[in-house]
């Protein structure tokens, strides 16, 4: 679907879901669900519990504030995105605040023992925290590697660069998300970013 | 480099895994039924906005009509009781200087329904009703005197005929006024 095409159907949905009709709600609901607990689980860490209690947010966000989404500006799914990115950010800092801060870690952070849930929950926690710490583009980049499983090629055609621009940004990402791992609170550098 | 170097197994790969949806979870329908009451609540409340909005502009309107009609149309009640400036030859002998107050009677002006837009009206009746407005709504006998001297000029003989039914103290003194005019102007030519 081109560009065009993909605003005004998304506009003819918005103003539907807008007037009330449930199938056009329905139709978008169906469509983007699967890819947005996708993307949620792996912001979380991979941790279900404040995953699923992320995606119902989000929807219920999306659903009151609809008449805030342009389609003009991006795809629906990119703002589901982004609503749950900033409601992932929310949760994580209440939590920080609440829980004592990360100790930092010493050496390489996979032979640390994944075993025990106390273990896996702060596991998922740092995986978190690095995330959210970690500038947008990085994000995207291990995201497009990671969670939608594109090659540096498929990456590089969609975001307009060069296959070795994108490995290059791939290398910075998982440096910067190595060090964000160990020490959620550290600030990466000008030239890390 | 090539693409081969990142599938090797790697901390980030380890850490991030898979993050996989729940396909068959109860999330999914949960969370849908709790938007779709959200759109539906959002729905009567629009519903409900606009009803009201409508019923607003139309109590708004009325109110304008009868603010309107108050004032181009002030009350009267009964006629105002004023001297007659009836010095003219129109005017009735026994005219006192006080005039009487003229309660309504049956089949009277009042009961007529003065308004009545789909009636059609010669230049006669439209004059004489011009009258009655002057004399029963606005109480000025001056204007009503014009009004009913000028339907009287142009009236026809049943036209001039007094009814007591239908004509108010005021059109028939005119009009005995008017048909004794005409029987000294037989007698004396």
């Amino acid at each position: 679907m081109n560009l065009n095409d993909r605003v005004a159907r998304e506009q003819l949905l918005r103003r539907a879901v807008l007037d009330g009709d449930e199938r056009a709600w329905q139709t978008w609901y169906d469509e983007s669900f699967d890819e947005l607990q996708s993307y949620v689980l792996w912001r979380c860490g991979g941790r279900r519990d404040a995953a699923d209690e992320i995606v119902q947010e989000t929807w219920l966000t999306a659903v009151r504030r609809m008449g805030k989404f342009d389609p003009q500006l991006g795809s629906f799914s990119a703002w589901l995105r982004g609503v749950a990115a900033n409601l992932v950010r929310n949760h994580f800092r209440r939590q920080r605040g609440v829980h004592r801060p990360f100790p930092r870690m010493n050496g390489d952070p996979v032979a640390h023992n994944g075993e025990g849930t106390l273990e896996q929950h702060e596991r998922a926690e740092r995986i978190t925290a690095a995330l959210v710490a970690l500038p947008d583009r990085y994000e995207a980049v291990l995201k497009a590697k990671y969670l939608d499983r594109l090659s540096v090629i498929e990456i590089a055609a969609e975001w307009n660069e060069t296959p070795k621009a994108i490995e290059s940004l791939l290398t910075r990402s998982r440096e910067a998300f190595r060090k964000l791992y160990r020490d959620p609170d550290q600030d990466l550098k000008e030239d890390e970013r | 480099m090539n693409d081969d170097e990142f599938s090797e197994p790697d901390f980030v790969v380890q850490t991030l895994g898979n993050a996989m949806p729940d396909h068959g979870g109860p999330l999914r329908a949960v969370v849908l039924a709790r938007t779709v009451r959200i759109l539906r609540r959002r729905h009567v409340v629009q519903r409900c906005t606009f009803a009201a909005a409508l019923a607003g502009c139309y109590l708004a309107g009325a109110l304008s009509v009868q603010l309107w009609n108050r004032v181009s149309h002030p009350a009267a009640g009964n006629l105002v009781e004023q001297n007659p400036v009836i010095g003219s030859p129109g005017a009735p002998n026994n005219a006192s200087p006080i005039v009487p107050v003229v309660t309504p009677q049956p089949g009277a002006i009042h009961e007529r329904p003065l308004e009545t837009a789909d009636v059609e009206r010669t230049r006669f009746e439209a004059l004489r009703h011009a009258g009655d407005l002057q004399l029963e709504r606005n109480g000025d006998l001056q204007a009503a005197v014009r009004f009913y001297k000028r339907a009287l000029d142009i009236a026809s003989k049943e036209e001039l005929a007094v009814s007591v039914e239908t004509d108010n103290w005021l059109l028939m003194s005119l009009k005995e006024a008017r048909l004794q005019e005409a029987h000294h102007a037989r007698e004396g030519g």
